[in-house]
């Protein structure tokens, strides 16, 4: 993996400086010229919804200095909450899009099948992050949302250790480790995008000899 | 993979074309700030919704019918969380999908007795002698003739005009109504709030044991009912009001609203397996024959790429 | 204690009940859909060239 000269006993850090100096071709982390295909407003999709990523996280750490329930007693709580659902509804539209666009152009192809695959997961792990939000309200939809719920996460047995009854549980989900795997997987994915670079036109294949 | 019958096309490298200039950060900050800017409008023209919680008075209030048979049932042990199975008892298997009992492998990790969410706060009311002979003369009785007599005065709500405790024909109750109207004026007080939650421990936090209890009777789903949010009424998308729901749920709660999942007991963990294989198949799409295909067949990229083959072609 | 808000207004249509603000975002997206499919894309629509500027 190294091409780097080493020493005489090669170190951790080196080969880890290594790997992550090959994840992505020189000059591609944030390269300022794309291939001349890459030319249609599909292409704005993906960077939208990283945008509303960064619109939702946002405004919930706004939420998350006001605390829980700070959005019932104050004007202001409630507009960032209203940001937060807003923002949450266009991050969600804008993903799709992106999905659509990607199955679409077939952008598995050319080694991409894990940047397909990340980006299923990213969507997944969304939908897991806006249900712990609904779950976090404190207010009759909660109520609801977390009484109907349960009985399909009870059905598979999972029940005992992802109560959504539980808001005190729920909402760490939702503030903590949904958005942490939310981010580490948009990373992985932009990442991969960087390394593979955008896919090339369908049609545009050769035959191998 | 490559066979003898054709040879597998190979993708270009991306890095081998041609190049136009593209600034990614003035993208992505220009997408930032549009949309910042349309979450800021959307939210100050259409707000979002925030709809009251049931409190247990708020409950009393609305519904006392529905609280005293709900107290009934909890005693009888006929109530939904009474009869529900894992993860709470052991009354009821549960669900299961292809023969995989999960429900009632998944274990009693959150135990609940559901006649102690009624008798639990009736034992901390103090100064009440009429509850405190109740409690006595319902702690002197068999766990039979508990049942016996929990599942008459149920019963006999049931068949009593709208469920009024007033109408209810004469029989062998026991101490049951009076455990039932006790828990209705200790609801309606205000009393109950929190004493399934955060009693004897004050901070409290998990609120399961005041759910299931509030889950039990008729008026939760009443409520969401008449909002538009039932299970079958593709619930699952909806938001109260005109507000916007969660359409990415459309798939999961649209086979809710079908045979056999309509009628099906088993239908939770049937439909959470369903769209478990179905999001695999969209995971692993790029290897699947056929589905991958797809966008060869319907060229909508001809319209992405149409620049590209313009110049390709001439 | 009552119902704090009015059930929206639901189109049905056989087994399908969709709120108007669900069918709206959703017709929204397929219309922005097809729209970035179809509408030009800014930039140089001749020859692009390693060093060409957009």
């Amino acid at each position: 993996m190294s091409s780097a000269p080493t020493t005489e006993r090669g170190t951790w850090t080196e080969a880890v400086r290594n790997r992550l100096s090959h994840t992505v071709p020189e000059g591609q982390v944030l390269p300022d010229r794309q291939p001349a295909y890459v030319a249609s407003w599909i292409y704005v999709f993906g960077v939208l919804t990283l945008a509303g990523l960064f619109v939702v996280i946002g405004s919930g750490v706004v939420l998350s200095m006001g605390g829980a329930t700070w959005w019932h007693t104050s004007s202001l709580g409630h507009f960032v909450n209203s940001v937060h659902l807003w923002s949450v509804e266009l991050f969600f539209a804008c993903m799709v899009i992106h999905l659509w666009g990607k199955f679409w152009m077939a952008a598995w192809r050319g080694h991409r099948g894990l940047t397909w695959v990340t980006g299923v997961v990213a969507f997944l792990t969304s939908i897991g992050a806006a249900f712990t939000g609904y779950l976090t309200q404190s207010n009759f939809s909660s109520q609801w949302i977390s009484g109907e719920a349960k009985d399909g996460i009870n059905s598979i047995g999972v029940g005992s250790w992802f109560n959504v009854l539980n808001p005190a549980q729920m909402l760490m989900w939702h503030i903590v480790l949904l958005p942490l795997g939310v981010g580490v997987i948009a990373v992985m994915h932009i990442v991969l995008v960087r390394r593979h670079g955008v896919v090339p036109p369908l049609g545009d294949e050769e035959a191998t000899s | 993979m490559t066979t003898l019958q054709h040879r597998r096309r190979e993708t270009p490298d991306s890095h081998d074309y041609p190049t136009r200039s593209y600034d990614l950060v003035k993208e992505f900050v220009i997408a930032l700030a549009l949309v910042t800017g349309l979450s800021l409008v959307l939210a100050g023209i259409f707000s979002s919704p925030d709809d009251p919680s049931i409190t247990m008075s708020g409950w009393a209030k609305a519904a006392p019918s529905d609280v005293v048979a709900t107290a009934a049932g909890e005693l009888a042990g006929t109530t939904t969380s009474a009869t529900y199975g894992a993860p709470y008892n052991h009354a009821s298997e549960g669900q299961s999908v292809l023969g995989l009992k999960l429900q009632k492998w998944g274990g009693v990790g959150i135990p609940v007795n559901s006649a102690d969410l009624v008798l639990q706060p009736l034992r901390g009311v103090a100064g009440d002698p009429r509850t405190a002979l109740a409690l006595a003369a319902w702690d002197a009785m068999s766990p039979t003739q508990q049942t016996q007599a929990a599942t008459a005065y149920a019963d006999a709500l049931a068949k009593a005009p709208d469920g009024d405790p007033t109408a209810v024909a004469a029989g062998n109750y026991g101490p049951v109504p009076a455990l039932a109207q006790a828990f209705l004026r200790l609801a309606q007080s205000g009393g109950l709030e929190g004493s399934l939650t955060s009693s004897g421990t004050f901070y409290g936090g998990d609120q399961t044991r005041s759910m299931l209890l509030l889950a039990d009777g008729a008026y939760l789903e009443d409520t969401a009912v008449a909002d538009h949010l039932g299970g079958d009424q593709w619930g699952m998308m909806n938001e109260v009001g005109n507000y916007p729901g969660q359409p990415w749920m459309w798939l999961y709660t649209f086979w809710y609203q079908v045979k056999p999942f309509s009628t099906s007991e088993n239908a939770d963990a049937q439909v959470w397996m369903l769209m478990m294989g179905l999001t695999l198949v969209l995971m692993f799409l790029p290897w699947i024959p056929g589905l991958r295909s797809i966008p060869r067949w319907i060229p909508v990229h001809r319209l992405v790429w149409r620049d590209h083959y313009r110049r390709r072609s001439s | 204690m009552g119902i704090a808000f009015a059930a929206g207004t639901y189109v049905h249509w056989g087994v399908v009940s969709i709120s108007l603000t669900n069918l709206l975002i959703i017709v929204g997206m397929i219309v922005i859909f097809v729209l970035a499919l179809v509408i030009p894309f800014p930039g140089d629509h001749g020859s692009p060239t390693d060093g060409g500027d957009s």
